[in-house]
């Protein structure tokens, strides 16, 4: 039975019904961005806080135009998390963000979690926009909305995931989300990146440590960034990467002739991506990003949108 | 305009199954001022709420006599239906609205573009109930600028619907002008606004609801009165 969602952490507890609800309600919005005018009151009067504990531009960039599109207010927090303090650091997170009474917040953090612990000690929606290495639901909902509108469903669809699997929580959501669908997962990489645990996050995962293979037959080609910050020691020399694992215009020659190239950005161009595929037919980035403000109104539509929490509910006289 | 709270998959209907839930059945539903608002959808769709019908006001044949009627009107008083489009207000309206256009083409040779037009995110009442309506497509593919716009809708009510219908057009651009035409007015308005094409008028309590059902959407054609049962 669908409900309503009190926050956005994860894509792991949505339902397909769920999911597919949202997609079906960025459709709208979609619309919207073509607008001349593209500003609403639908949200006005709403303060939503876009608390960042970690380095990002177009995810902070987007929902916040996403809220004021909508016509809500944001408050910026913006602060480097001290890893030495961490627990420490986000009581005192919770208690500053309370304080500042937003109606919403949404919240990225370097420790996979944070986003959990901060919603069960605030009575206010919290939406994830990506949690350490756990989850980045909105990405993976924007990735379905562009790939379900170029190729009409998700079911059967063969999905190749590139790159560094360990360490990304864009490859988590999605692989939750098109698990639920049905779509068939492929995820390659090094095999520091690309641990046979891969092969337990959903059922009929299939992992490949040559790119050849992955791509050979796909339909969706995700690549994912080489996080450099993530990790003190690449797996590999940039160098080897490029020559075993960039998606060059002949790899990607093995997938469909129509796949798409997807990447949750930003690219670093000439690395795990060659600039002929980033900038070629097949290379749905931009939509992405359309797709992602599309997707983040139509989550804070309904989820920050109404009365609040402690709102008399109108039936009770 | 009633279905498009309750007809969009399952999400909303259960949505509203739980909004239901919660309602107390001695208490009467509130009314919010909107021809559709979200406590008569829900309490009417899952029973909690009694009516009984009072009287059929349009029949079938009643209802294309009506539009037949309507669209000449419009032709009449538009000048020549030059700059001429019609703007279905989802959901009833949009039906409506092709209809009409249908006819103008038939009797006068004019190709009159239709657009459609979702007011969800234009409503007044969003912060005073929960959970949030679902929002369906705004669909206006021609530009508004220094068109002469007609508002199709079913049922005007008390006026919020297309005071919401309004802000949605003059965000999508500047119309040379705008009027209003529905199938039945019922009166009861709360804002300044009044309807220039007028299929019926009728007098209404404030329990009761007019129930306009069209081909399209309902399966069936008619319009109905029909009162709360305390």
């Amino acid at each position: 039975m669908l409900e309503r969602l009190p926050h956005l952490l994860g894509i792991e507890s949505l339902s397909r019904e769920q999911i597919e609800f949202f997609l079906d309600q960025a459709k709208p919005f979609q619309a919207f961005q073509r607008h001349p005018l593209k500003k609403l009151a639908t949200l006005r009067g709403k303060t939503v806080a876009i608390a960042f504990f970690e380095a990002s531009t177009r995810t902070r960039i987007s929902f916040t135009t996403a809220a004021s599109r909508l016509g809500a207010d944001t408050m910026a927090l913006q602060a480097e998390a001290s890893s030495l303090k961490k627990g420490e650091s986000l009581m005192d997170t919770v208690r500053t963000l309370e304080a500042m009474k937003p109606d919403a917040i949404v919240m990225r953090h370097s420790s996979s979690g944070a986003p959990h612990f901060v919603a069960e000690r605030l009575e206010i929606p919290l939406l994830n926009a990506g949690d350490g290495t756990h989850e980045h639901p909105t990405q993976a909902l924007l990735d379905a909305l562009t790939i379900r509108d170029r190729k009409a469903r998700l079911e059967g669809l063969r999905v190749t995931i590139l790159g560094d699997i360990l360490h990304s929580r864009v490859a988590r959501s999605n692989i939750h989300l098109l698990s639920k669908f049905g779509a068939g997962i492929t995820l390659c990489g090094p095999s520091m990146w690309v641990p046979r645990e891969v092969e337990t996050l959903a059922p009929q995962i299939r992992r490949t440590l040559c790119i050849e293979e992955a791509l050979e037959g796909a339909d969706v080609v995700m690549t994912l960034r080489v996080q450099t910050e993530r990790i003190h020691e690449p797996a590999l020399a940039p160098e080897e990467y490029i020559a075993r694992y960039q998606l060059t215009p002949e790899r990607l020659r093995r997938a469909k002739s129509d796949a798409l190239v997807m990447h949750p950005g930003p690219m670093i161009r000439g690395l795990e991506i060659d600039d002929a595929v980033a900038d070629g037919p097949q290379s749905c980035v931009l939509e992405q990003v359309t797709n992602g403000l599309a997707v983040r109104m139509a989550l804070l539509y309904h989820l920050v949108g109404g009365p609040p929490a402690d709102a008399p509910h109108p039936a009770k006289d | 305009m009633r279905d498009e709270l309750c007809g969009h998959r399952s999400g909303w209907l259960s949505l509203a199954r739980l909004t239901c839930a919660r309602q107390s059945s001695r208490n009467p539903p509130r009314t919010l001022g909107y021809a559709c608002d979200y406590q008569t959808v829900c309490a009417s769709m899952f029973g909690q709420m009694r009516v009984v019908e009072k009287r059929q006001l349009l029949s079938t044949e009643e209802i294309s006599r009506t539009l037949n009627r309507l669209a000449h009107e419009i032709v009449e008083k538009s000048g020549g239906a030059h700059d001429l489009a019609l703007i279905g207000v989802r959901r009833r309206g949009v039906p409506l609205s092709e209809r009409l256009a249908g006819a103008i083409k038939s009797f006068a040779h004019v190709d009159v573009p239709v657009g459609t037009l979702d007011i969800t995110l234009y409503r007044d009442d969003l912060s005073t109930v929960g959970p949030q309506p679902v929002v369906q497509s705004t669909n206006i593919d021609f530009p508004v600028d220094n068109r002469d716009l007609v508002i199709v809708d079913d049922v005007l009510y008390t006026g919020r619907t297309i005071r919401a219908a309004m802000n949605g057009l003059f965000d999508l651009g500047r119309p040379k002008r705008v009027r209003l035409l529905v199938l039945i007015d019922r009166g009861h308005r709360e804002l300044p606004i009044e309807a220039t094409f007028v299929g019926q008028t009728i007098q209404t309590s404030d329990t009761e609801i007019v129930e306009v059902r069209l081909k399209e959407i309902d399966r069936e054609e008619r319009v109905m009165l029909v009162d709360r049962v305390p």
